[in-house]
């Protein structure tokens, strides 16, 4: 690709990439590292940016895997607490923010990257579990099951809303 | 909203498009589907001017630049020549043989004048925070990062290492507070002194600079400047006078979070 194509895919493809590295990371600064990181790679690894039925899942994959492996260092390096995010473009709302934050705190801790890929799918992003299937590969079926052991981890979790209770 | 943290969102799915099919309909050129939050639309709609307006202009050059295939060195091997190499090489050999040999210096003489050419090099390393890690090109770094270099001279001469912003504004990083270059040799030197990036922000370009005589440090910084200048920016390595070689290393800095 030329600079110019180069340029034109990532004014396409970017601001996706940059809202969900925003929501998973709540931080901009990291989250637009993460950006230029995951369209390096989807550009690098993705041979047919023309057509969003092959791209979109690429770019989800590829967006969810830079934001968890960056989580996961933060979860090592044990501060996992949200950064400050103008609330103009907070996408979830802050309250949301620090709910989805703990559970992201459990879900790196206790999931293996297939069970964090599906609960970032599931929960942040909402998608169906057809779209989970087809963005992640697996089957329906198995995407239903690691939706369920999401499910009872944060069952088991302290809730989100007492922490948010605390706060206020 | 939808609620996050009960368990149902995924029954829930079915009454409101997810993000997926949002961004699945807009990128095909569709709107967006019906039944879509309008809040949660105005929500992503505005990390989307936030991107367009505060990110991209400051990091598209970093992703041009990490993207972009380096230009391979022409190599005399590529199949096209090699009929043509061969030839010639037939050539050469019954030239020097026939013609040439007797006057060939004894083996383990070397030639005068001959020597293996190398070539300047440069490595950065980062540091912020707690961690430490090595620059690549078109990295994205910020105010208040550490840098350090490790320069490989091609042999003994003088080398000093610069800045060069966008705008063309050069500074001097190495030799510090120097009129002069600092003198090196074949060896790699790493200077003593870390240097901290300062507030401002957009592409900028670390040059180390290599001669084999000494040379004023202040009249190649204007060079710099004028090539800067000339060329528009930082976006490729800067044209030099004659007898000088350089290695350079482009990176962006990028605003502190707000």
């Amino acid at each position: 690709m030329d600079r110019p194509e180069i340029e034109a895919a990532y004014e396409r493809f970017g601001a996706v990439i940059f809202r969900r590295c925003v929501a998973l990371l709540h931080d901009l600064e990291d989250a637009r590292d993460a950006t230029q990181e995951a369209f390096v790679r989807l550009v690098r690894n993705a041979g047919r940016l023309d057509d969003p039925n092959h791209t979109l899942p690429w770019l989800y994959r590829v967006s969810t895997n830079v934001c968890l492996s960056r989580l996961r260092v933060r979860h090592r390096l044990q501060y996992m607490e949200p950064a400050t995010l103008p609330e103009a473009i907070d996408p979830v709302g802050f309250e949301q923010r620090l709910i989805l934050n703990e559970q992201l705190a459990r879900v790196v801790e206790a999931l293996d990257e297939r069970g964090q890929q599906v609960f970032v799918y599931a929960f942040v992003d909402e998608m169906l579990q057809d779209e989970i299937a087809r963005v992640t590969g697996l089957s329906r079926r198995t995407v239903g099951k690691k939706i369920k052991r999401v499910r009872e981890l944060l069952a088991g979790a302290r809730g989100a809303r007492e922490v948010v209770d605390e706060i206020a | 909203m939808r609620s996050r943290d009960d368990g149902a969102s995924v029954e829930m799915e079915a009454q409101q498009p997810s993000d997926f099919a949002v961004d699945l309909a807009r990128l095909s050129g569709g709107v967006s589907p019906e039944g879509a939050d309008p809040a949660r639309l105005e929500r992503r709609d505005r990390v989307e001017v936030y991107f367009r307006a505060e990110v991209l202009p400051g990091t598209v050059c970093a992703v041009v630049a990490a993207l972009t295939p380096r230009e391979e060195p022409r190599r005399w091997w590529l199949p096209a020549w090699r009929p043509a190499l061969a030839a010639g090489a037939l050539a050469a050999v019954i030239f020097a043989v026939v013609l040439v040999g007797s006057r060939l210096p004894p083996a383990g003489d070397e030639v005068p004048g001959v020597r293996a050419k190398g070539a300047v090099g440069l490595e950065v390393f980062g540091h912020r925070a707690s961690d430490t890690f090595r620059v690549q090109e078109g990295a994205l770094l910020r105010p208040g990062d550490q840098l350090k270099f490790r320069v490989v001279a091609p042999g003994d001469g003088w080398a000093a290492v610069f800045s060069v912003e966008d705008s063309g504004r050069v500074t001097l990083f190495h030799p510090l507070g120097a009129a002069g270059p600092l003198r090196v040799g074949a060896d790699p030197f790493v200077p003593p002194d870390s240097i901290v990036l300062d507030g401002s922000v957009g592409p900028e370009r670390v040059v180390v600079v290599f001669r084999h005589e000494p040379f004023d440090v202040a009249s190649l910084a204007r060079e710099l400047q004028a090539s800067a200048q000339r060329a528009g920016g930082v976006g490729s390595p800067l044209a030099l006078p004659a007898g000088y070689e350089q290695a350079s290393l482009l990176f962006v800095k990028a605003a502190v979070r707000p």
